[in-house]
């Protein structure tokens, strides 16, 4: 499966933690969405992204967490993030970013899109909105708006 | 132990235009030391505004507030305030709005933004302090009001209903760290004061919640929840305290 | 402290170095040396305005007493034309202060009434449609008075202030011929500065000197917009929303002005702290003297108006009065004309750029809003001249002055059309009547409203100085409100000249409360 960045951000994903722990760690996914009164089209992208970073595991329709997404739970705030940190360099495309550009470095957008459009199916812009959140979020990248560059620490 | 915060007799009433609003009257209520309290009612029955009153950002027609043995009259220093709408500065980055309580007290710039990044970090928001408020997701918003409102290290926590501007996961989220926040004896806060209208929140978060009826609102019960944390909302005695305030509130 | 004080040392430095230039100056000194004169004066004036502004767009916010008294007062100096003011100039300044101080205290002063009153109404609405729960979140934290000016409100009403300052700065332009040449009775005074030099060259018939003092003006115009305005309204905007990266814009500009901008926030930040050290000191006698200052305004408007009313009967009425009604009559249907030949094209060429996503004609059409057109109404009387033509001239000058306020807003009104609205008159197959009728014009006249307001203000001001203009032997002299108005200064008949223009503003506030303002309230509850 290609893992390129979580769609939705760390307080949903943790929000959809705490809620199905409520519930012996496991639900359908249409009875959190009637619960929660959130629409699919809200509930999706969260249970797909924590998914996608081995907190959920999606079984015939039932989401159930993982040991992993267990612990997390448990954690401190700063313990997260250190959590977070580590999961997302190590299942999305900021790794590969790493290793195609480096650290302690400075990349223009227009490079950094073109790498994009290289390494993702579709809809860049979107993608390039979200690996810029999280890469704030971890800690390892910031985007300078005014020189358009994206700087990776 | 001895009480924290004292309410006698407290009536407030509002006048508009020639019509006079009495949004309570007698209320008297006391709160301790480490307490969890939330304060639940009907819509326009008041509690904000009961809030504001502890707080001191407001006066009360009659009746008396204090707190740690002083009487409230102005804005009190060792009360400080999450507000639903977030309330941040939107000129001011992540760190200048966490430490703008500090500047009122004086405090030079390097001490602040030390104790700042401190809270900053408490939140999880290491990384965001030269951002904006615009640039920052609600849930965001709202920690960066959370760590503003401990940065001033409060002895009382209020909160006026700080979740229900946020969707339904991140509020969960939410909820969680402030518990967190809270049960963490090294830091601020030891003592919450909430407003909410949601009533599963109020049983899962407090130490005991307060029930107003409509205003002119009274108090039509007092709730002490006994429940091991952490709590579980589908437990027998959850649902239990939750359909016991449901049917004070109907 | 530093910053503040040199910002202070600074000032002082430009106004010693605008003296110096200003006595040193004749009307045979370089027209670049005399353009400099009038952008410092302006700057001056702009200060002036600024601090007006603040002062008195936070008093009428912070009170409803306030509110209930300021208000109105400045809607009615709002209407009041600047040629109105020549009268007080001259006793409040030109006859208390000798030489050069009085004339050019008198013309910062009529530039001043050119770029305050929009500031103050700016301050004034931006703070009260704030954000109620900053004041409690201020409350909360004990924020002390200084620190809620500081921290709460300069930096909330910045936006407007950096929005109003372009706008006055461009009606300030406007006037700018008006305000540097003052004639009133015998005597005529005038400063130097490239207002004057165009003024001059107008009469003499000087035609390249006139071009050159266009050139002059034209070209400080598009250096001001893109060295000053421009980043100015860039950082306005950013704290309210996400940057966005502006193409051609190199480097050094935006780190330059990033420096700039904080350091000049900072300073301005301490110079108001040490204003509010002073304050402090006067604090407990600050209510006697806000009374006493009130009472000296309202005393002093009264003095004027009872010396008008004292000249009207002991000299009787002027001749000139007689055909006020005329006049009022005449410069209405001019004012009348010129809006619906604005209209005319204005509504055509809107829907273009709206249907076709013409976004260049945008930035065009602000390019070109922003050089004041009264620069070129000594051209326009030199073109337009005798009988029918002078009419024609007029309206022409007239349309100049108002059409770029309703240009703008029926774009903005035709913007604002929701897109569902265009897919469900699509699906449904409105035909175009219709579509006309029922999408369109709806959705554009409340912005159409809300330009035609101001754009009929700057009308009844553009009035003023277009009904009386000359090039050379050319003069043109049409009977309306204006050239009454300019006449009876002119000849100094104070009687005549309070009473046009106490009918002047009647005129203009009842136009604007019958017509406009019930528009408005009719089209606002509709929607």
């Amino acid at each position: 499966m290609t893992s390129v960045i979580p769609k939705a951000g760390v307080s949903k994903i943790i929000g959809l933690l705490e809620f199905l722990h409520d519930f012996e760690d496991k639900k359908d996914a249409d009875e959190i969405a009637s619960e929660l009164k959130l629409d699919l089209d809200d509930i999706l992208p969260v249970i797909k992204s924590s998914e996608m970073l081995d907190l959920v595991k999606v079984d015939d329709g039932q989401i159930k967490l993982t040991d992993l997404g267990l612990k997390l739970l448990k954690q401190t705030i700063p313990e997260r993030k250190e959590y977070f940190k580590t999961l997302i360099l190590s299942k999305t495309i900021l790794s590969k970013i790493i290793k195609n550009f480096g650290r302690n470095t400075v990349v223009k957008r227009h490079d950094f899109i073109k790498f994009l459009e290289k390494e993702v199916p579709e809809d860049v812009a979107l993608h390039f909105e979200k690996i810029i959140e999280w890469g704030q979020y971890i800690e390892l990248l910031k985007y300078d708006r005014n020189e358009d560059e994206i700087h990776i620490q | 132990m001895s009480d924290l915060l004292v309410v006698k007799d407290l009536r407030k009433v509002y006048e508009t235009n020639d019509r006079q609003l009495e949004l309570f009257k007698d209320l008297s209520f006391t709160m301790e030391d480490r307490e969890f309290v939330s304060i639940i009612g009907p819509s326009g029955c008041g509690k904000s505004t009961l809030l504001r009153l502890i707080a001191g950002l407001d006066k009360p027609t009659s009746g008396s507030i204090v707190f740690q043995g002083q009487k409230v009259i102005n804005e009190n220093l060792g009360i400080s305030m999450v507000f639903q709408s977030f309330g941040l500065f939107p000129w001011l980055n992540v760190i200048d709005n966490v430490a703008i309580g500090l500047e009122a007290k004086g405090m030079n710039k390097k001490d602040r933004y030390e104790i700042a990044k401190k809270y900053i970090e408490k939140v999880g928001l290491d990384g965001y302090e030269e951002t904006y408020p615009s640039e920052l997701s609600g849930g965001m918003k709202q920690r960066v009001g959370v760590a503003r409102a401990l940065a001033v290290t409060p002895t009382l926590l209020c909160m006026d209903e700080p979740f229900s501007a946020l969707d339904a996961l991140t509020a969960e989220n939410l909820r969680e760290e402030v518990l967190l926040l809270w049960e963490d004896k090294e830091f601020p806060p030891d003592s919450v004061l909430m407003v909410t209208h949601n009533v599963e929140e109020a049983v899962y978060m407090s130490t005991r919640i307060l029930v107003l009826s409509e205003k002119p609102a009274k108090l039509i019960k007092d709730v002490k929840i006994s429940l091991d944390r952490p709590r579980n909302k589908k437990s027998e005695e959850f649902q239990e305290y939750t359909d016991l305030i449901y049917s004070c509130l109907t | 402290m530093i910053k503040g004080l040199s910002l202070i040392i600074f000032l002082a430095v430009l106004i010693t170095g605008f003296y110096y230039l200003d006595i040193t100056s004749s009307q045979n000194s370089s027209p670049f040396l005399l353009l400099l004169l009038t952008l410092f004066r302006m700057f001056f004036a702009l200060l002036l305005s600024l601090a007006f502004g603040l002062f008195f767009g936070y008093l009428a916010a912070r009170s409803s007493r306030a509110e209930r008294l300021v208000i109105p007062v400045l809607d009615i100096l709002q209407s009041v034309p600047i040629v109105g003011f020549f009268p007080l100039v001259f006793v409040l300044f030109l006859t208390t202060f000798p030489g050069l101080i009085g004339i050019e205290l008198s013309c910062i002063f009529l530039i001043f009434t050119s770029m305050a009153w929009n500031l103050a109404f700016g301050v004034f609405e931006s703070w009260k449609t704030r954000d109620p729960a900053l004041d409690e979140v201020a409350n909360s934290f004990g924020l002390t008075n200084k620190l809620k000016f500081l921290k709460v409100f300069l930096p909330s009403v910045s936006p407007t202030l950096i929005y109003n300052s372009i706008l006055s700065w461009s009606i300030a332009w406007f006037f700018l011929l008006v305000s540097e040449v003052i004639s009133v009775g015998n005597s005529t005074n005038y400063v130097h500065g490239v207002g004057s030099f165009l003024a001059f060259s107008a009469i003499q018939g000087n035609l390249p000197n006139t071009l050159i003092g266009l050139g002059l003006i034209l070209s400080s115009v598009l250096f001001i917009y893109v060295f000053v305005w421009k980043p100015l309204l860039k950082w306005s905007k950013s704290y309210y929303l996400k940057p966005e990266k502006s193409i051609f814009i190199p480097r050094y500009y935006n780190d330059f002005y990033e420096f700039l901008g904080n350091f000049l926030s900072e300073a301005v930040k301490e110079v108001f702290e040490i204003l509010f050290f002073f304050y402090d000191i006067i604090k407990p006698y600050r209510k006697k003297i806000l009374y006493g200052l009130f009472y000296i305004l309202i005393l002093g408007s009264l003095y004027f108006v009872l010396q008008t009313a004292y000249y009207l009967f002991s000299y009787g009425f002027d001749s000139s009065l007689s055909s006020i009604p005329l006049a009022i009559l005449y410069s209405f249907l001019r004012i009348l004309i010129a809006y619906l030949l604005s209209l005319l094209w204005i509504f055509p060429v809107c829907f273009l750029i709206y249907k076709y996503k013409l976004s260049f004609f945008d930035v065009i059409s602000q390019a070109i809003s922003s050089l004041p057109a009264s620069a070129l109404f000594p051209l326009i009387a030199l073109v337009f001249s005798g009988g029918i033509l002078s009419e024609v001239g007029v309206i022409i000058m007239i349309m100049l002055g108002m059409m770029w306020y309703l240009f703008f807003n029926v774009l903005a009104g035709f913007n604002s059309i929701p897109s569902d609205l265009e897919e469900a008159s699509k699906v449904f197959k409105l035909n175009s009547f219709l579509y006309f009728k029922r999408v369109l014009f709806p959705a554009v006249i409340p912005s159409l409203i809300v330009g035609s307001i101001t754009a009929w203000g700057a009308g009844w001001n553009a009035l003023v100085i277009s009904e009386v203009a000359s090039f050379g032997h050319t003069t043109y002299h049409q009977l309306g409100i204006g050239s009454l108005l300019v006449d009876s200064v002119a000849k100094g008949s104070q009687a005549s000249t309070g009473v046009i223009i106490i009918v002047f503003v009647l005129v203009v506030l009842l136009l604007n409360k019958v017509v406009w303002k019930k528009l408005l309230s009719h089209k606002l509850r509709v929607n």
